[in-house]
């Protein structure tokens, strides 16, 4: 328990407005993300959450504190922070396979034949000249998944990724996600307001309070790893972990 | 089908007006005839003193619409990036936006010259103001996200507008360039009619002194299908630039 956090965010504020007229959306957010970690964030909507991701990705800058990465503060568009957002952002003038390239050439590095490789590993190998009007849902977040990939981030920060998707789609994705971390290691954090979502995913879940958002309550999921979507939603220790979130998250949902 | 009865009401339409001259209905002095006309343009399509006209109309027009465009284009990306320069400007830029520009043709002439210099610069006068009001909506209504997304992956400002700004915003700039084909059309045709030697702005002015009407309705006519011609030439160009789009018409 000595290790370095991979991800540190440390007294992080933010006043939305000016002086006097000011709206404070995050109060003094501590947390730590060890390396390999997979961390969850749920909450009432509206306390900041993703909000907080924008901070850390350095897309908006704190009023107070500071994020790092490996004991570093964190620069703007640092391309060790992956971010996948809840909105579909693959850039609809190019293609799948132009669009898992982005994060190469936005660098200035060349395609070696891994972006294609990552569409393949993520199952939507046979689409890569499809532009995204012509790809569903689920085939957008895929893609958008193996562009976070090709990126080749150290932590990922994931805002609702699969919020808008029909249920069966995102059964589908989350088993994905898990197999790709499962072999990538990365360190995630991951913004959900389905609590399933959260448990089934993540080591740890921390609650958030409503605004001004502050970490509450803190969650270890005892679920042994690898883990099976389909299976888990009967486990004794899931359910029970499910209420005890429920009840928290409602007082907090009252209080908003 | 459509077609067929598009030529059924334009038939109809010069049979009631070649119809109501010969009655005598109208005067041919101030309505001219249909047949008039058309005997004009049969001999125009034949006269090379026609056709240097259309060649130099042509010209300056496309050459209008192409300095406007690029100049508008690009003040409206840079405006885009410093906003607080556009809120300062904005009031004057609405200002010359509004203002009939064909009213500062004698200053263009001055300034021109009574060549084609003069025309090329009306008509661009016209054109600049759209794309630079287009251009500049057209990157502050891009989703922040796309924009966001772009930036995480450590991008430059210039690779985000070449990859993202530029791209997003060609549904708004081919927008304002279809409108301009008829604004950089009407700069020429006022520019030619008030001075030069050329052009067909020319010709219906002088046309017009000569009480010609069967020419000035023979030149509408001209210049009526010139403007078709551009606007199909504009959508293809703009089918060709967006062809990632997805197509709205199959057929």
């Amino acid at each position: 328990m000595t290790t370095e956090a991979k991800l540190r965010v440390e007294g992080v504020s933010l006043d939305f407005g000016k002086a006097e007229r000011s709206l404070r959306v995050l109060e003094n957010v501590n947390l730590e993300l060890r390396q390999g970690e997979f961390c969850t964030i749920v909450g009432p909507s509206g306390c900041g959450k993703s909000t907080l991701l924008n901070v850390i990705a350095g897309l908006t800058p704190p009023t107070e504190g500071a994020s790092y990465l490996d004991g570093q503060v964190i620069a703007p568009g640092d391309p060790k922070i992956g971010y996948m957002f809840q909105s579909d952002t693959l850039l609809p003038w190019n293609t799948a396979l132009e669009n898992v390239r982005l994060p190469l050439e936005a660098v200035g590095r060349k395609d070696d034949g891994r972006c294609l490789d990552l569409l393949k590993r993520v199952g939507v190998g046979g689409f890569a000249d499809a532009y995204p009007w012509q790809l569903s849902g689920g085939m957008k977040k895929r893609v958008q998944l193996a562009r976070l990939l090709a990126q080749e981030p150290e932590v990922l920060l994931m805002d609702e990724p699969f919020g808008a998707l029909d249920a069966q789609t995102k059964l589908l994705i989350q088993e994905e996600l898990l197999r790709l971390w499962e072999s990538t290691r990365l360190t995630v954090l991951f913004v959900t307001h389905d609590l399933s979502e959260a448990i089934c995913l993540s080591d740890r879940v921390l609650l958030f309070s409503a605004r001004p958002g502050r970490v509450k309550t803190e969650y270890s999921v005892p679920l042994e790893r690898p883990r099976n979507i389909e299976t888990i939603v009967q486990d004794r220790q899931y359910n029970e972990l499910f209420v005890q979130l429920w009840r928290s998250l409602k007082e907090e949902i009252q209080l908003s | 089908m459509l077609v067929f009865y598009r030529l059924v009401v334009l038939a109809a339409v010069l049979a009631i007006w070649e119809g109501a001259a010969s009655l005598g209905l109208v005067t041919e002095f101030t309505m001219s005839r249909p047949s008039r006309i058309f005997a004009w343009l049969g001999g125009a399509l034949v006269d090379g003193f026609f056709w240097t006209n259309v060649i130099v109309t042509v010209r300056e027009t496309l050459l209008g619409l192409f300095i406007g465009a690029v100049l508008g284009v690009a003040s409206g990306f840079v405006l885009a990036q410093w906003r607080g320069v556009f809120r300062l400007l904005e009031p004057f830029i609405m200002a010359l936006y509004s203002l009939p520009r064909v009213a500062l043709a004698p200053l263009f002439l001055v300034w021109f010259g009574i060549g084609e210099g003069s025309k090329v610069a009306l008509a661009a006068s016209l054109v600049y103001f759209v794309l630079l009001l287009n251009t500049y909506t057209g990157i502050l209504e891009i989703d922040r996200n796309l924009i966001n997304a772009v930036r995480t992956m450590g991008a430059s400002r210039t690779f985000i507008a070449r990859r993202v700004l530029f791209p997003a915003s060609l549904t708004f700039i081919f927008a304002g360039l279809r409108i301009s084909i008829g604004l950089a059309l009407i700069g020429t045709i006022v520019g030619e009619m008030i001075a030069g030697q050329y052009g067909l702005g020319q010709m219906i002015s002088r046309a017009g002194n000569m009480f010609d009407t069967a020419q000035v309705f023979g030149i509408i006519i001209v210049l009526a299908v010139l403007a078709v011609l551009a606007s199909e030439g504009m959508k293809l160009l703009e089918r060709w630039v967006m062809r990632w789009r997805q197509s709205t018409e199959s057929h």
